[in-house]
């Protein structure tokens, strides 16, 4: 019994890291189909970084906006529940200010 | 807690300049999603990348995994397409 038990504890263990992620945003040319036009980069980059991360890891996006046309700037999380923490999920005018 | 950087007739995020930093769990989800901006026309302006969250236990098997990520795409800034107020 007292086998089963500690099994059931490791199987019960969660794996959770902290992912952090640095995102400076600005503007750089890019001409994916040919045409250069002005794009919004991450760290200089277009396309951006895909985000890799795993079940209950801590997600910690820093970010800095660059731009320079004078617009602000908020990420959305599209499709992450965001229970408990609502204030990140980056809807500008509903959840961020 | 709500966070406020300026009065909201200024604008609504972070300000040109300056940083914050979001700083979330993504709990039992799995899946791929995606993470955008969601100020005026600046995701199809190139702010838009895969979010993907991935399952220690995935039951399936697969050789190779690849990522497509689709979008519109015009030849200028996509505010010239946008109506503003």
């Amino acid at each position: 019994m007292w086998i089963l038990f500690f099994v059931a504890l490791l199987g019960a263990s969660v794996d959770a890291a902290t992912k952090t992620f640095n995102w400076e945003m600005s503007y750089v040319a890019a001409s994916p189909n040919g045409v250069s036009r002005p794009v919004i980069g991450v760290n200089g980059q277009f396309p951006p970084p895909t985000i890799y991360v795993s079940k209950n890891d801590q997600v910690v996006i820093h970010c800095t906006n660059s731009l320079n046309d004078g617009e602000f700037i908020t990420l959305h999380t599209h499709g992450i529940f965001q229970n408990g923490s609502n204030y990140y999920d980056g809807v500008d005018q509903v959840t961020q200010w | 807690m709500v966070e406020h950087f300026v009065n909201s007739t200024d604008g609504s995020g972070i300000p040109p300049g300056q940083s914050f930093e979001y700083n979330f769990s993504v709990g039992e989800q799995t899946g791929t999603y995606w993470i955008h901006s969601h100020v005026k026309g600046q995701y199809p302006n190139g702010l838009r990348a895969p979010f993907i969250v991935q399952d220690p236990d995935f039951p399936y098997h697969c050789d190779k995994e690849v990522v497509l990520s689709v979008s519109d795409w015009v030849f200028r800034c996509f505010s010239h397409l946008m109506i503003v107020q």
